[in-house]
């Protein structure tokens, strides 16, 4: 059932220009682009352990080297560890004559049985948090350079950080000593006077921390075993590379040597878009909500299109919409989308010129203003135009000619078994609707008949309204948005 | 692609009145334990354990053909306990399946030849690949995809999960229907129709 999550049948290009499934790509609703995972940024949201679920600020993770101190993993086959308790007679501190029952933990293996008994280590008296760390042995040595490393980091900045001020501060005695032909400040400078402002302001240089560079030598510490030459080798006993890399630090060569390994914790993602710097999706703060706080998620935005049935000279779509505004929705063909593109990218480099009479540079313009910008919206089509031609596409489709309404989202409308209001739609292009499900037929003729797996494509026009236009109280417009889709349709 | 038609034989079926269709040939023990909250599918030859503990399962669940459910025992220093089982909505259980878990939570796709050992947490928008072995007491937590044996997580399901997953089951339980009428069950047909 892959197919529900990796549908390679329909896919949607991409602004960067890449195809994905509708459920991978976001939809950022200030570029009114679509977004795909490859061109997003993503950010560390959530650090949390995926076994206990418990949320792990990002602070404490870097302390803890990104593990859970509570849960551990199997050394041989990377599982949860259990923990079992065992009752053992000790002597009884009252009485040392008499044997009195007391509990112990050890872990074990759900998966392959290991245990922490076949390590040696002694059962605990506690179920958590008494398990022994190993100790690296080259701790020390990476302190060190840790710490080395991030006083050049310091002094790097401290040298920036000047660089910076001096320019200021000569950019500004310039500026000064032109338009008022002698200030203060440069009164004091040609006096030979330090600045006033710089007295309070000098900082020592960082020191930097010192450590004895590395030596190579001759001879390692990890020469073979002069027995695996004679005696016979049983495989169970010798860890295998998986094993011995899991443990870094100690890299241990005999079986016997593993010991339970703390679980790293896992993470949730945050997406932000790369042009706008808008967030796109950001999960809840609980680990285990399945809620977000913000979701762009193009499922929810973008019409989406799946094949309904399939024959050699005809195929039947369905249109459904799960954005809660209704919308018009017009299939062009790629030709018709061509000559759409080309007048548009006109119409909006017209006025990118008159935006420029009102010296309104792109550099200067933040956020919004940078998204509804006609210069970014002219690139933007051109790469798609340019992107949506480089597909090759063998079948044409017989598109209907009337923009379709897709109604908004209601879950409550599959309760209802009627047909909804009398639309003036052709019969022949619009098979029938249900909520906000619509199937269109589209025949469809091969043009192309040397590849066996036929491919087409077609670009949607539909209305979206940008975000920050919901809240006032004029009725927003709706911008066209353009968005190609190609659909295998493989051997017809 | 639209899923296709599955037919049933109306004699095989029982369909209650919350729309369960219920296979004859499937075994449910210890029925009067067993809770199906409507519109679930339980197909020939799985099975469904009530007799050892409650098994309470949501709306729009699928268990196919030869799978089991099976509530989760612990050991106690006297005997065994078994723990009742939850299912939650919008849930898929794949063919030759064994369900073994504490809680499955809503929105989970289980594949085909699985075996979810004891004591297993299933958060909710997870899935489980085909011929994955979950060893007891593992958590599989939310948007992410276990696979392998022993299972590991894989992959990241899209945020859409919750949707796709209700798209899935509401569109397989709409599309199996008696072989008899078949226009007269299915709501698409019958806008169809008009």
């Amino acid at each position: 059932m892959t197919h529900l999550f990796k549908s390679e049948k329909v896919q949607y290009l991409c602004t960067c220009g890449s195809l994905k499934p509708l459920c991978r790509t976001y939809f950022c609703r200030h570029c009114l682009a679509l977004k795909c995972g490859e061109c997003v940024f993503h950010e560390v949201d959530i650090l949390y352990c995926s076994n206990c679920l418990e949320n792990v600020p990002p602070g404490e993770a870097r302390v803890k080297k990104n593990q859970c101190s509570e849960c551990f993993e199997c050394p041989v086959c990377d599982q949860l560890l259990l923990t079992r308790a065992t009752n053992i007679q000790i002597p009884s501190a009252e009485d040392p004559s008499k044997l009195v029952p007391k509990k112990m933990f050890y872990l074990v293996c759900g998966f392959c049985r290991w245990t922490t008994r076949e390590a040696g280590l002694p059962d605990q008296p506690s179920a958590t948090g008494s398990w022994p760390d190993s100790d690296n042995v080259n701790s020390a040595r990476v302190g060190a350079l840790l710490e080395h490393y991030r006083s050049l980091a310091q002094l790097d900045k401290f040298e920036k950080e000047q660089k910076r001020q001096l320019k200021r501060r000569s950019n500004y005695l310039s500026f000064t000593a032109d338009k008022y032909s002698l200030s203060a400040l440069a009164a004091r400078k040609r006096s030979g006077l330090p600045f006033a402002g710089s007295l309070g302001m000098k900082k020592e240089t960082p020191q930097i921390y010192k450590v004895e560079p590395a030596v190579a030598s001759e001879e390692t510490d990890d020469a073979l075993d002069p027995d695996i030459f004679t005696k016979v080798l049983t495989l169970s006993s010798v860890t295998t590379i998986d094993q011995r890399i899991r443990q870094p630090e100690r890299q241990p060569v005999k079986s016997e040597d593993l010991i339970p390994i703390h679980k790293f914790l896992s993470v949730r993602r945050s997406q932000r878009c790369r042009f706008c710097e808008h967030n796109l999706s950001k999960p809840e703060y609980n680990p285990s909500s399945i809620k977000f706080k913000i979701h762009l998620g193009a499922f929810y935005h973008v019409p989406d299109v799946i094949i309904y049935r399939l024959a050699r000279d005809d195929m039947q779509l369905r249109l459904c919409n799960r954005s809660q505004y209704p919308t018009h929705v017009r299939l062009l063909s790629l030709d018709q989308f061509a000559l759409i593109a080309h007048s548009k990218i006109e119409e909006l480099e017209r006025s990118c010129g008159e935006a420029e009479k009102e010296k309104k540079s792109a550099s200067s313009m933040v956020g919004h203003e940078l998204c509804e910008s006609p210069a970014t919206q002219a690139a933007n089509l051109k790469t798609c135009l340019r992107n949506a031609f480089k597909e090759k596409v063998n079948v044409v489709l017989q598109l209907p000619n009337e923009p379709i309404l897709l109604p908004a989202r209601d879950d409550l409308a599959e309760y209802e078994l009627t047909a909804p209001q009398n639309l003036k739609e052709d019969p022949k292009a619009v098979l029938w609707r249900k909520g906000n499900k619509v199937v269109i037929s589209t025949p469809l003729t091969v043009i192309d008949d040397e590849l066996e797996d036929k491919r087409t494509g077609f670009v949607f026009e539909f209305g979206a309204v940008r975000a920050g236009f919901e809240t006032k109280e004029v009725q927003p417009q709706p911008t066209n948005v353009y968005i190609p889709v190609f659909i295998s349709l493989g051997k017809i | 692609m639209e899923l296709e038609d599955t037919l049933f034989s109306t004699s095989e079926y029982v369909q209650t009145h919350t729309g369960n269709k219920v296979s004859r040939q499937s075994t449910l023990c210890g029925s009067q334990n067993i809770i199906l909250n409507g519109k679930n599918i339980i197909m020939g030859e799985s099975m469904i354990r009530g007799d050892l503990a409650n098994v309470r399962m949501g709306q729009y669940c699928i268990l196919s053909k030869q799978s089991v459910i099976r509530p989760p025992f612990k050991k106690f220093a006297k005997g065994v306990a078994f723990f009742p089982l939850h299912v939650g909505d919008h849930v898929f259980i794949g063919e030759n399946t064994v369900v073994n878990a504490a809680v499955v939570g809503s929105y989970v796709y289980i594949g085909k030849n699985c075996v979810i050992g004891r004591r297993c947490i299933l958060k909710d928008c997870c899935m489980i690949a085909d011929d994955t072995v979950l060893p007891p007491e593992t958590v599989v937590s939310p948007f992410t995809i276990y696979s392998g044996s022993p299972g590991h997580c894989v992959e990241e399901l899209p945020e859409a999960m919750q949707d796709l997953m209700i798209d899935y089951t509401k569109s397989f339980y709409q599309h199996y229907i008696p072989d008899k009428d078949v226009s007269g069950v299915n709501p698409i047909n019958l806008v169809t129709r008009k």
